[in-house]
């Protein structure tokens, strides 16, 4: 799991617990602690900023409503992320729409292409643009949230091999997209 | 390292460094609005109503006449059934039941506002509650409370069970932040814990009347850094309230508590009871107002193992209850004083309800019981309310309500089920004897 998931277990449980009897003050620490990090998974599933802020608000809006049914309070965070991956693409096929912002002008110019091979994020943008919600949300929550296979096919409804050989071909297209031009 | 094992870590950095550019949200903003998506009706669903009729737009896009003439023409029906009956309702329909009602807030499957419903102590006669969300009942059970969040601040609504409409007070002046209360016995009364105009995240002690009068502070905000109150619990006698202090790590947005106090409710006769840390969770009075079941620890303030402790008020006594072989939490003494209840989870596990008799030996262990989401003592002190979630899929949820008997022996008794969540802990209805 990466840093990006870890909690101190015992302090956020508590937290959980409460935001689950409704104490909206411990509801706002929730929000404090992991909207960034969905807010991260969801962009790349989104790839533009209106349609991220949609998604993890109306990712919390359920996190609210079902807080009472997470089994284990220790383990929010990717409860969170995997809500946040699912209405993110939810929303985008509703929209039935392509990310179309324009983010070369938010890049640092050493980062468009990287001279120590690695890729550039307008390139990275425009091979993500052909990809479906389903094959974003897997890069997301396979290489932003750190899921593994396991997580993922929680989370989506697909088996765990289906996963793993999902995301290699996955692989293999952006390799030849964004290498190969 | 092959081509593909290169590039998969290649596209692995790309990605982080393309999610960094995700947008900024403002956190408070994020939470009050999924609240409100959440479903929290204001002044229940005739004061909606009301809003919706007379809210100051202009005339033509906020005001619907048709709505203000289907309003009049159930007031007119109400008035003719009222006189033609020969009487006007006053008892609440709240009171019934022998033991009391048990009321709750709902969140329906299906993204449906939540709804406030009661039923009797069997679990029969379930009807709908016109009061805000997650109500309470006053200890005596003459008076329902519920916190409504207006434009103009969080207002307390006190509804007395002989009838009337429900006394308003005014309790913060923001509705951005929740406000944590509690109830005098008899109702007339309440403490809260209001945010001071320098520092919304410190908050001081009030206590005021419930009929809209204004309160008065009795503690001031705790002076150290990023310390706060919470955890405010009014004894039984009425004439204590005790109140807990927290401190915020910065580092990780928890908190742990460093001292419980009990202060009279006219602010006289503040003490510490203990400064043992502990973490956030509630302090619960025993019946006969001289003692505290709470949460701590026996290792220091960072010590994730906590373990349940009964303490005089006096500060004398203080004494573990339970071993860290399991994590406690939510500790609740029995209306009678003769057992304590909490829930306990082990690493990874669902909460168990679990039971400890007061008058056995301390080195009993406490009985477990089934698995439980919250739960509720009953007024006679026999039973416990307790409920189970079932996730039926990803958008439906099945409660199963269920009471057990306190030494935890016989089977749950299903008392209803529920298509969704109980989305607070329930209050149960005391009645004389």
């Amino acid at each position: 799991m990466t840093g990006l998931l870890m909690q101190e277990a015992p302090r956020l449980a508590s937290t959980v617990r409460l935001a689950a009897e409704g104490d909206e003050a411990a509801f706002t620490r929730l929000v404090v602690l992991h909207r960034e990090s969905m807010a991260r998974v969801a962009f790349v599933i989104c790839g533009d900023a209106e349609a991220t802020r949609d998604a993890v608000q109306s990712a919390w809006s359920i996190a609210w409503r079902r807080l009472p049914t997470l089994r284990d309070p220790e383990r929010v965070g990717p409860w969170l992320l995997g809500i946040a991956a699912n209405e993110a693409r939810h929303l985008v096929r509703a929209r039935r729409r392509r990310p179309v912002v324009d983010i070369s002008e938010t890049i640092e110019p050493d980062e468009r292409t990287d001279p120590a091979g690695l890729i550039g994020l307008v390139d990275l943008q425009r091979a993500l643009a052909d990809l479906t919600p389903d094959d974003r949300r897997l890069l997301a929550l396979r290489y932003v949230a750190g899921f593994d296979s396991t997580e993922i096919a929680r989370h989506t409804g697909l088996s765990a091999s289906g996963v793993r050989s999902r995301l290699a071909r996955l692989i293999e297209r952006l390799r030849t997209d964004i290498d190969h031009d | 390292m092959t081509d593909e094992t290169m590039f998969e870590r290649r596209l692995a950095n790309a990605l982080g460094r393309f999610a960094l550019l995700a947008p900024p949200m403002d956190d408070e903003l994020v939470a009050v609005t999924a609240i409100e998506l959440g479903g929290r009706p204001k002044l229940g669903r005739l004061g909606q109503l009301a809003e919706t009729l007379f809210a100051p737009r202009p005339w033509g896009r906020g005001m619907r006449p048709g709505y203000l003439l289907v309003f009049l023409a159930l007031l007119l029906a109400a008035i003719v059934v009222a006189t033609v009956g020969g009487f006007v309702r006053r008892e609440s329909p709240l009171v019934t039941g022998r033991n009391g009602s048990i009321v709750y807030s709902v969140g329906p499957n299906g993204h449906q506002a939540v709804q406030n419903v009661a039923i009797d102590a069997d679990g029969q006669g379930l009807h709908q509650v016109d009061a805000g969300r997650c109500p309470v009942y006053s200890h005596d059970g003459n008076a329902l409370a519920w916190l409504s969040y207006e434009d103009a601040g969080a207002f307390l609504l006190v509804a007395d069970m002989g009838g009337g409409g429900p006394r308003k007070s005014l309790l913060v002046e923001s509705a951005q932040r929740s406000v944590a209360f509690d109830l005098s016995p008899d109702g007339s009364r309440v403490a809260w814990l209001r945010p001071t105009s320098q520092d919304p995240t410190a908050t001081e002690l009030f206590v005021g009347p419930t009929d809209g009068s204004a309160g008065t502070r009795i503690a001031a905000a705790p002076s150290g850094p990023g310390e706060s109150y919470g955890s405010l619990s009014w004894s039984p006698d009425g004439r204590s309230i005790v109140f807990a202090t927290y401190r915020r790590d910065t580092a990780t947005g928890g908190s742990r508590r460093t001292a419980i106090e009990v202060v009279g409710v006219d602010g006289s006769d503040r003490r510490s009871v203990t400064t043992r840390p502990g973490p956030e969770d509630v302090l619960s009075w025993s019946p006969d107002s001289r003692s505290i079941a709470y949460l701590g620890s026996t290792d220091g303030v960072d010590s994730s193992t906590d373990d349940v402790f009964v303490i005089g008020i006096d500060g004398m006594g203080d004494h573990r209850l339970t071993t860290s072989s399991s994590t406690p939490r939510a500790p609740a003494w029995s209306p009678d004083g003769g057992y304590l209840a909490f829930l306990v989870s082990g690493d990874g596990q669902t909460a168990r309800l679990a039971t400890l008799p007061l008058a056995a030996p301390t080195s009993a262990p406490p009985v477990s019981g089934p698995s439980s989401e919250w739960f509720i003592w009953s007024p006679d002190g026999s039973e416990l309310l307790s409920a189970q979630v079932l996730a039926v899929d990803a958008e439906t949820n099945r409660t199963n309500l269920f009471s057990i008997d306190r030494e935890l022996r016989g089977p749950p008794v299903t008392r209803q089920v529920v298509d969704g969540l109980i989305v607070c802990t329930p209050s149960w209805q005391r009645l004389r004897p």
